[in-house]
């Protein structure tokens, strides 16, 4: 008798536990760190004033890196404008010219949160609906591509990290213009993978890769790191190892990129999926 | 009444401690420190399988909701602990032992099984973690160094709170 209502007891048990692990699985699948996100608000809003709180330490304690990366992004910049003025000053009476408007706006963020320890890692920026962000802005800095805004709250946004395993970007081989798809594999938060580069294509090892402009989310040529190594894939095509410029950890000060065209670009791809 | 108080505040403070571990200390993506089955694990003998499955199950949706933002991922580890706990304490302790003291302890069950029983049961919490992350066990070379790295850290710190936990 007693044998038996052990084994009941345990029956029960293993049901149960099959039950709450499939509950788990359930949540998982369904509620992933974005989902979760637009569901829990509230509880977002709780975690993000926690956040807003210690990023002032953090700060604190990297301000030096900071100060030296603006430093860097500051020189670039006026040699930049240099350029244009150069440019402009030959030009001036060009009429195409003076109706120039950039494709691109650029709103300065900083960031709350950050992982880059995770398979599925993402970025909280101080930024929200109440400064004009949407989904599907493009994140970047002048080292490289950050992620894209994947769901806005009043004052924050949750952006998908280039280190997402699920997130992929086009990039061009700077030199040749070959094509392909980058993707973190979630190993090494300082490495991506191009993969899909002909076998025909030649490259070298410290090749620049850059943003292709495919997607209207990022604008083209924002140089995203070099080449440290590649292999074949199936004899068709390379998978090439890219080490970033953009160090992920040390992360602070970010431009969120608002293309106006956006939609109607989407609307053509749209379009163009449809009739295939 | 007042032991109960003191165990939910010593949970509490875990779960807390948790939270800031998984929020705010980045040790890379091999390591991850983790403390919640110790709430598990020192529960009275008295608590059955379902029920600790039923607590733990809570206990990691808490952390989920303030870690990681994936719900079930804690949840789901945490649960597959407290359903091998009653088994590893009937392997390791005998029926007698289980019937004097009120809940597992170092002193009692001595260095060697307190060391199986919390090694055993974070191997098994960082497998689950690992499956219901990736939904499987690839890449499996990076899966297994996190499994191992995981298991012996935080089996360590544990085993530190674990001997002083009778003690606070």
């Amino acid at each position: 008798m007693n044998r038996r209502k052990s084994i009941n007891t345990a029956l029960v048990s293993l049901v149960v536990f099959l039950l709450i692990e499939g509950l788990s699985a359930f949540l998982i699948s369904r509620n992933g760190a974005m989902q979760q996100y637009k569901l829990m608000t509230g509880i977002r809003n709780i975690q993000t004033l926690i956040w807003d709180g210690t990023k002032d330490i953090r700060y604190f304690f990297s301000l030096k890196q900071t100060n030296e990366s603006l430093e860097q992004e500051n020189i670039r910049l006026v040699q930049e404008l240099e350029k244009y003025k150069i440019f402009t000053s030959r030009y001036i009476s060009d009429s195409l010219i003076q109706a120039y408007n950039p494709e691109f706006e650029y709103i300065p963020a900083t960031v709350v949160k950050n992982n880059t320890n995770r398979r599925h890692n993402y970025i909280v920026l101080d930024k929200g609906s109440d400064d004009g962000i949407k989904t599907d802005m493009g994140v970047i800095t002048p080292s490289g591509v950050v992620g894209y805004i994947q769901s806005v709250g009043r004052k924050h946004s949750l952006v998908v990290s280039l280190l997402d395993v699920d997130n992929t970007i086009t990039a061009i081989l700077k030199k040749s213009g070959t094509f392909g798809t980058i993707n973190w594999d979630g190993k090494n938060p300082s490495e991506v993978t191009l993969s899909e580069i002909p076998i025909h294509t030649s490259f070298a090892i410290g090749d620049t890769v850059t943003t292709s402009g495919f997607s209207a989310i990022y604008p083209k040529g924002i140089d995203l790191g070099t080449i440290k190594s590649s292999k074949s894939a199936g004899g068709t095509s390379f998978d090439l190892t890219i080490s970033l410029f953009e160090d992920f950890s040390t992360l602070h000060h970010v431009y969120i990129v608002d293309n106006p065209n956006n939609i109607e670009f989407k609307n053509l791809i749209n379009k163009g999926d449809s009739l295939q | 009444m007042n032991i109960d108080f003191r165990k939910v505040l010593y949970a509490v403070a875990l779960i807390v401690i948790q939270c800031i571990l998984d929020n705010f200390v980045d040790l890379g993506i091999y390591v991850r420190i983790v403390l919640i089955p110790c709430i598990i694990l020192v529960l009275p003998y008295r608590y059955s399988t379902i029920s600790s499955m039923l607590l733990a199950f809570i206990i990691g949706v808490c952390v989920d909701i303030f870690t990681t933002g994936i719900i079930g991922l804690n949840a789901g580890a945490l649960t597959a602990v407290a359903f091998v706990r009653q088994k590893l304490l009937h392997a390791i302790l005998d029926e007698r032992n289980m019937e004097r003291h009120d809940s597992p302890d170092v002193k009692v069950m001595g260095m060697g099984k307190a060391v199986f029983y919390l090694f055993s049961s974070y191997l098994v919490f960082f497998c689950t973690y690992i499956f219901l992350d990736n939904f499987g066990f690839r890449p499996f070379g990076i899966n297994i160094i996190k499994i191992v790295a995981g298991t012996i850290i935080s089996s360590a710190i544990t085993l530190w709170i674990f001997k002083n936990h009778k003690k606070a």
